[in-house]
């Protein structure tokens, strides 16, 4: 009986209509029946059949052909003709070749010949739940291909749990292979195709791939992957929920071997390298991004003070990148000419400094430059703030204080950007300093005497840049740092909030 | 040191869960005494709730007596409200921490200040956990209780469900009290709050299901009074069979 337990075990959620006109018969086989489906009708001629079915949609049908009013045949014409996909299982004493054949044209599923053994019952219901069980599945294959990219010429595949259902043709031939059961036999499971490579999804010690990206649905990954003739590949992937399916996903490796950026990713290679990356490389990347509907982020700085919200790249065409975001983003783009984009699928954050057009109403964004960052603001360990006009800075170098014409260009909690119009003599890198800053905020001041060291030093048409670090030994200090540094962001919050309903 | 404002829940050494009650909105016959809630374990952090900015300072001041503030790794919002959300902003700047939020409500936080979006952890409508050592945060669904976007947290090591406005009481100031000791005397406090702002039967009913799976050793509300031991029971088998909301559909239009 193992094998009716399983039977009932997948029965479950369908539902199942019996026509047949003995009465004896109907009552004996119900019971068999709903020992395995919740839900079974019973019918004693065609025309109630009928009804049965118009209310309930039944799954399966099983029908006797011999009834009153309206018999078997009839009845499958019917059904069919309001869901063709019904299974119909003929259960009848008659079997001659014509009634077979008729069956046939109508789409029956099985013909068992009656008496029926438990066996001969429990084997159809078994193959119709299948069938419909593969059909379900072809369906939401299908519906949701086109939710995914490319998807002529991605890899596509559709999974239920961790077990895979279907494979489209291009994800076959990659691997070389006929079927799902074929990639099982040859290459075990999909995580052992991934290849490791830094920053790229594959199995680790620690985690493993299926559930780093169950975890992020819609993120892009890069993995790399061999195929049948052992030549590398490098796609972007994105394992995407089937809405309303919780336990199915499907994953799109998109194949952007072609753009040759694998080597983007090296932790070797040097920022030279990045920043020699032509235009052409990066819109192609935007363009892989914008058609995979992937999410990116959009930030800037307004003095300092970190502005982020997600974007959407809608068109990389004639150099040009087009981008949607919000309005308050897009207050901040104006106000700074440029923003910082980032996706987990660019080697490195992406600035966009030739804002052609900004477009309130449709909350667009038009621009044309772009570079990869060797370093991005968005790693920055600390906050770095331009502070409020209400502030000195006082520079001691060789315990004499200079008498120049001193600003602080931004203030973190460990080091600070001075503009000056003249150098002390002799101040070069790696020299100790004392530095005295006086900074107001919410009529309060605070001060701050330190040593520090010059770690940068710059001159621009008769402006000099000094960039010094320091720690703060003091604790209170430090801590009156920290409080100006998060009043003054709330400062600045404020100050660009209002900006909203100025011009 | 424990003060009027300030009470351990748990702390075995590693772990520790305190309980800050800065209250920031009173009225003079009633009033809706407001709870904060700190975990540490080892050395980092998670705050929950911090409430608005009116409390800001004092809260951070009694935090930084138990971790420093730059040790908070995340701070939980269970709901969108000022009375839980109004300060984002100030510990947004405050702090380096995650700040963790209905993923409806993400993007409302503009509204108190917030402009830096890519700091939000928004959570999906099912939850997720935060695992650490043999043991989990777990942000649990409490949708429509009251708001359609809102989560409990149980901490698995303490087996306190933090629970956000569930659980709230009105209590008359001149009997404030921290912690349940008479049920039967309790329920008239949380009766009229959670009848009215509770979203229906049905909404309570897959709450009650789901932290039922999960040992609970006590129920830590945002408002209110702390149920232990059989009084979480009690307040369970009460609220599950609570009619609120919507159920008094006829009442509220009249």
């Amino acid at each position: 009986m193992s094998d009716l337990a399983q039977l009932k075990t997948r029965a479950v959620g369908y539902r199942l209509l019996f026509a047949e006109d003995n009465a004896h018969l109907r009552g004996q086989a119900s019971l068999f029946f709903r020992k395995l489906f919740s839900e079974v009708y019973e019918a004693q001629d065609g025309i109630e059949a009928l009804e049965l079915f118009r209310k309930h949609h039944p799954h399966i049908v099983i029908t006797d052909l011999k009834m009153p009013n309206m018999d078997g045949l009839s009845l499958i014409a019917q059904i069919k003709k309001i869901r063709p996909d019904t299974k119909i299982i003929i259960m009848s004493a008659h079997d001659d070749q014509e009634t077979l054949m008729k069956g046939i044209e109508l789409g029956v599923f099985r013909f068992i010949k009656k008496p029926a053994s438990v066996t001969q019952l429990g084997d159809a219901l078994g193959a119709a739940i299948e069938a419909i069980e593969n059909e379900e599945q072809s369906r939401i294959f299908y519906t949701h291909l086109s939710d995914v990219f490319n998807y002529q010429s991605a890899l596509v595949v559709m999974m239920q749990g961790r077990k895979m259902l279907l494979a489209s043709q291009r994800f076959l031939d990659f691997f070389g292979i006929d079927s799902i059961e074929g990639f099982m036999q040859m290459r075990g499971d999909l995580g052992s195709c991934l290849l490791r490579h830094e920053g790229f999804l594959y199995n680790e010690a620690h985690q493993e791939w299926f559930e780093v990206a169950s975890a992020a649905p819609d993120k892009l990954f890069h993995v790399k992957m061999n195929d049948a003739n052992h030549t590398t590949h490098h796609f972007i992937f994105k394992l995407h929920h089937v809405p309303q399916k919780e336990e199915y996903t499907i994953l799109s490796f998109d194949d952007i071997t072609e753009l040759n950026l694998l080597g983007l990713f090296d932790g070797k290679t040097s920022k030279d390298d990045r920043s020699k990356t032509d235009r052409k490389k990066i819109f192609d990347l935007l363009g892989v991004i914008e058609r995979n509907h992937a999410k990116v982020k959009i930030h800037n700085f307004y003095r300092g003070l970190s502005i982020t919200n997600d974007g959407v790249i809608v068109e990389t065409k004639n150099d040009t990148l087009h981008i949607k975001t919000n309005f308050l983003q897009q207050k901040a783009i104006q106000v700074e000419k440029s923003f910082v984009l980032s996706s987990e699928a660019l080697p490195a954050d992406i600035a966009c400094d030739g804002v052609q057009k900004i477009d309130f109403d449709n909350q667009s964004v038009l621009c044309s430059g772009v570079r990869l960052l060797n370093s991005s603001p968005l790693q920055r360990k600390n906050i770095r703030l331009e502070p409020s006009s209400e502030h000195t800075v006082t520079l001691f170098f060789n315990e004499h204080k200079f008498f120049g014409d001193l600003s602080i260009l931004d203030l973190s909690v460990d080091a600070v950007r001075i503009a000056m119009n003249a150098l002390p003599a002799g101040l070069e890198k790696g020299e100790i300093v004392r530095l005295d800053m006086v900074l107001g905020i919410e009529k309060r001041q605070i001060i701050i005497n330190t040593e520090a060291t010059l770690i940068k030093k710059s001159e621009q048409a008769r402006r000099f840049e000094l960039v010094c670090s320091f720690e703060l030994t003091n604790p209170a200090t430090k801590r009156s740092l920290t409080e100006y540094l998060a009043k003054r962001q709330m400062e600045l919050i404020r100050e660009f909030k209002g900006m909203q309903y100025g011009k | 040191m424990e003060n009027n404002h300030e009470k351990i829940l748990f702390d075995d050494g590693t772990h520790k869960c305190v309980m800050f009650s800065f209250d920031d909105e009173s009225q003079e016959e009633r009033f809706l005494s407001v709870n904060q809630y700190l975990i540490i374990q080892n050395d980092s952090a998670i705050l929950l709730d911090p409430g608005s900015s009116a409390i800001f300072y004092d809260l951070s001041e009694a935090i930084e007596r138990h971790i420093a503030i730059d040790k908070l790794r995340y701070i939980f919002f269970s709901h969108q409200d000022p009375d839980v959300a109004g300060s984002i902003t100030e510990w947004g700047v405050a702090t380096k921490a995650k700040l963790v939020l209905s993923k409806l409500w993400v993007r409302f936080m503009s509204h108190y200040g917030l402009l830096d979006m890519g700091r939000m952890l928004p959570l999906e409508d099912h939850g997720g956990k935060i695992v650490f050592g043999n043991d989990a945060l777990h942000f649990i669904p409490a949708h429509f209780l009251h708001s359609p976007g809102n989560f409990s947290l149980y901490d698995s090591r303490s087996q306190i469900l933090f629970s956000g406005d569930i659980g709230a009481a009105v209590v008359p100031p001149s009997q404030l009290y921290k912690e349940v000791h008479d049920f039967e005397s309790h329920l008239p406090y949380l009766e009229g709050f959670h009848r009215r702002y509770m979203a229906s039967n049905a909404a309570v009913r897959f709450w009650v299901q789901k932290v039922r799976r999960f040992d609970i050793a006590q129920i830590a509300p945002q408002h209110g009074a702390l149920l232990k031991d059989q009084d979480v029971t009690h307040f369970l088998a009460w609220f599950e069979q609570l009619r609120c909301g919507i159920d008094l559909g006829t009442e509220l239009y009249g």
